[in-house]
């Protein structure tokens, strides 16, 4: 018994070299075809990946990130309120969540969700006058002016059921180094606003306010998203610093109370919004990523506390009973998904593999990508979804290169890192 | 009355997996229609034949715009395929014609492709169109192609959790702990080799000192924690509590160093793929299986063939009938810790490069690899082997058949229909322990 084990063993293990050494003497015959399989990436996983791959992974991969991005001097402030940050993603958003809220509140004069929530449009949309800081803003509502606030993540101007109605979506390429330059951009305003469901309008009288605006932050902070949460967190401390320094709000210092959101398994973040909503928070800025979000925004907005979110883009929100209270400061997936469609349509791609990420954010945007490349004539060849919590993509990356597509949509969050180099192996990416 | 409990469970699995795969309903929300703005649709696309000699840019190919309002605009497509048309903005629909006689010679639409193509304008938002051109360059494979692929992958995949699987299986065998921590010294094994890779040190050296820490942990483990439980009379149950715990209390002190992020080695994370018949394989590959399979077979002949072997084997047998044979039953169990850290740091060393480097990462295959244990017999050291092969070829084959995001649900519909008919798992009789 003992024997055969081992002899088994050592033909297993006598054969596997015989393969690898067999295999490279001829390597050029067995070469892999020299088609090149381009690859997409979405907002989740455009990031920079420096010096984590060799020179050259990246190379020629192209993303699209909606939305504004941190300038320098913005990001020493983010740096200055946390040293540790490793990248910025959704910063600027996070920012401009507080100050929009708190530029809504001065024209409410309350600091109360509903009465808040019914000014969101008003200092956010045209008509009124053009101002980019907490500062000038306030000065002009203090002197009874309507406003129109433009952050540092865009002009922000709110549909009304709470989204950006102005989409603004960049689209960028990696070199040799592994980080991104934009290479483009559309721009484009929705024509028409949606029209809101009876259930997505504010109902009911708005409680008297305490008189301070209280903000509650529900951003990952543990689990699998938590590589998100640093640079919003750090956007919402440098928010509310700044509307400190020019005197509070409705002449009250604001507070801010913080909360985990999670990565919803388990999902923490029902419990973390009774902690916020316990310290009588007016605001929730959170969550992160949208299938958190929808967990807990329906007991977000039964008690009647406006919740604004930097980051989720799914299009579940556009038609959410959010009784108005909910907000966020990204346009839905259905642009983000019509923008890369785009991208791979004008770069001559006509059968294309969406590769998902198993949950809302994945599913929408997955779904507004095939939408949109299926209604410009375009093939889906195969759609993938994979569950992120599964470790290993072979599988997967197997599935699509058996319909071996012209390219690849990757839509996904950091799992990109466990994913690209799979491709390379099974050949359908090489670099540039 | 006797599969009752499994049923349910079954019931439950697919509850709990349906649910998580609820798609949330993508609608979009209604827009009225009939709001004119000022400004114009770009209408862009590019033209590219593909066929049996690669893909090749269209220039010339005529490309008419009727806009919503029915006027005409065209454009000719240059030398790299590409076209752009603008057309006033009007909500409503335009349609795109290619003209196929402008097309050159021996470029023509594929069959099925669309032309003229339709397109809802509601936004000032660019507009595409894609025209299909040329047979295609696609080389599909079709399912039984895709067999021998799954099968390299699942073998490889269950021979690094094996690594982990025996380490468990052993530490279960001499001491009754079913360990919730055993994820977490697997990826102790990758944190480790990460940390010093990222420091300077080659990925060989890294991954050395990386397994031999993981010993010392393990060791440490048993003697300044577990050994004291034991020595309290704490119950096997109580144990196994406390090992979810420690599970929690490592991967969140991981996850405070590592901050949640994926990091990758700086050493062969993306090798080459290369073909041999209809499969696809790295060296790397090739070599992470040859060390998961040197560490198997000498954990195996070890204890048969050693004296400290055949103790171990005593004390999973017997532990008090072993100590009144004289074994020192403590030092066995120091060492069967040690051993089994060192096999569970290397399997998250290995698994560190085709996974990248989580704080998740040992506690995503924990599951796996109690299923692989229990499909291939409790305590049983081949049993986990073989557990873990078929586990591991059973996850990556099932995607042939059902959706990828469920393959991990397959594994445990494996251990499920096992254990219904193999209460002790495959080779839980024959053979405890080595």
């Amino acid at each position: 018994m003992n024997r055969k084990l081992i002899g088994l063993a050592a033909t297993v293990a006598a054969s596997l070299l015989i393969t690898g050494c067999s295999d490279s003497t001829d390597q050029q015959s067995t070469a892999q075809p020299s088609k090149k399989t381009q690859i997409y990436l979405v907002d989740g996983n455009t990031t920079q990946y420096g010096d984590e791959f060799k020179a050259g992974t990246f190379d020629g991969v192209k993303g699209v990130i909606p939305g504004g991005k941190s300038t320098d001097e913005f990001r020493k402030r983010l740096l200055a309120a946390d040293p540790g940050l490793k990248d910025f993603a959704y910063a600027v958003e996070a920012y401009d969540s507080v100050i929009l809220t708190a530029l809504a509140a001065e024209a409410a004069k309350s600091d109360s969700s509903k009465s808040v929530a019914a000014k969101m449009r008003d200092v956010s949309n045209a008509p009124g006058d053009k101002c980019a800081s907490f500062e000038d803003c306030s000065k002009l509502l203090k002197a009874g002016s309507e406003i129109d606030y433009d952050g540092l993540s865009g002009p922000i101007d709110l549909n009304k059921t709470g989204s950006p109605s102005a989409a603004s979506v960049g689209i960028f390429q990696y070199g040799a180094d592994n980080t991104y330059q934009p290479v483009g951009n559309e721009t484009g305003e929705a024509s028409a606003d949606p029209v809101p469901l009876p259930a997505q309008e504010i109902s009911g009288a708005a409680a008297p306010g305490d008189g301070q605006l209280v903000f509650g932050s529900l951003l990952p902070q543990t689990g699998d998203l938590s590589y998100l949460g640093p640079p919003m967190s750090a956007g919402v401390k440098v928010a509310v610093a700044e509307l400190n320094d020019q005197g509070g709000v409705l002449g009250e210092d604001v507070k801010l109370v913080g909360g985990d959101s999670g990565d919803g398994t388990p999902n923490i973040a029902p419990q973390e919004v009774d902690k916020l909503l316990d310290a009588d928070v007016d605001v929730i800025v959170g969550t992160a990523s949208s299938s958190v979000s929808l967990s807990v925004l329906d007991k977000i907005v039964n008690a009647g506390i406006l919740n604004i979110s930097p980051s989720v883009t799914s299009p579940a929100f556009d038609t959410f009973p959010d009784k108005g209270l909910f907000f966020r400061m990204m346009q839905s997936d259905a642009l983000q998904g019509g923008v890369l469609a785009n991208t791979m349509s004008n770069d001559g791609y006509t059968d294309v593999a969406i590769l998902v990420r198993q949950d809302a954010y994945g599913q929408g945007l997955a779904g507004s990508i095939k939408t949109s490349f299926t209604e410009s004539g375009g093939n889906v060849v195969a759609t993938r979804f994979y569950a992120a919590d599964s470790g290993g993509f072979t599988a997967e990356v197997n599935a699509i290169k058996a319909a071996d597509p012209d390219a690849i949509a990757l839509v996904g969050f950091d799992e990109t890192k466990k994913i690209v180099p799979e491709l390379i192996k099974a050949g359908l990416w090489m670099g540039q | 009355m006797r599969f009752r409990p499994a049923l349910c469970l079954v019931l439950l699995v697919v509850a709990f997996f349906g649910a998580g795969s609820v798609a949330v309903a993508a609608t979009s929300p209604a827009v009225t229609a009939g709001v004119d703005g000022p400004g114009v649709v770009k209408v862009t696309g590019k033209l590219v034949n593909r066929d049996d000699t690669g893909s090749a840019p269209v220039a010339g190919g005529t490309v008419t715009v009727t806009d919503a309002s029915g006027a005409k605009h065209s454009a000719t497509s240059l030398a790299d395929g590409s076209f752009s048309v603008e057309v006033p903005f009007k909500v409503g629909t335009i349609s795109i014609e290619l003209d196929e006689t402008s097309l050159p010679d021996g470029v023509a639409l594929r069959e099925g492709g669309r032309n003229p193509i339709t397109r809802a304008v509601s936004s000032t938002l660019p507009l595409t169109v894609t025209f299909v051109l040329g047979k295609g360059d696609r080389q599909t494979l079709s399912w039984v192609d895709q067999v021998p692929q799954s099968l390299f992958n699942g073998l490889y995949f269950g021979l690094i959790i094996s690594l982990g699987a025996l380490g468990l299986s052993l530490i279960f065998g001499t001491t009754g702990l079913t360990n919730f921590a055993h994820g977490e010294m697997v990826t102790f094994g990758a944190l480790v080799t990460y940390a010093l890779n990222v420091m300077g040190a080659d990925i060989w050296l890294a991954g050395l000192l990386a397994a031999g820490l993981a010993a010392a942990f393990g060791f440490a483990q048993d003697r300044f924690f577990w050994r004291p439980i034991r020595r309290r009379g704490t119950s096997v149950l109580a144990m196994m509590i406390i090992s979810i715990g420690v599970q929690f209390i490592l991967r969140n002190t991981y996850q405070f160093f590592t901050g949640g992020r994926t990091e990758t080695y700086r050493q062969y994370t993306t090798p080459e793929g290369h073909r041999l018949g209809p499969i696809t394989f790295s060296i790397r590959d090739l070599v992470c299986m040859a060390i998961a399979l040197v560490l198997v077979v000498g954990v195996t002949v070890a204890l048969r063939r050693t004296r400290l072997g055949r103790a171990t084997r005593a004390v999973a047998n017997n532990a008090a009938l072993a100590a009144t044979a004289g074994i020192n039953v403590d030092r066995v169990i120091a060492a069967v810790w040690s051993v089994g850290a060192l096999l569970a740091g290397t399997c998250g060393l290995l698994l560190g490069f085709s996974q990248a480097v989580k704080f998740d990462l040992g506690a995503l295959q924990l599951l796996v690899m109690f299923a692989a244990i229990t499909v291939g017999g409790l305590g049983s050291v081949w049993g986990a082997v073989i557990g873990s092969l078929l586990v591991g070829t059973l996850i990556e084959m099932s995607t042939l058949v059902i959706p990828s995001e469920l393959k991990v649900a397959a594994a445990l519909f494996l251990l499920i229909g096992v254990l219904l008919v193999r209460p002790r798992g495959l080779l839980g009789r024959a053979e405890r322990i080595g």
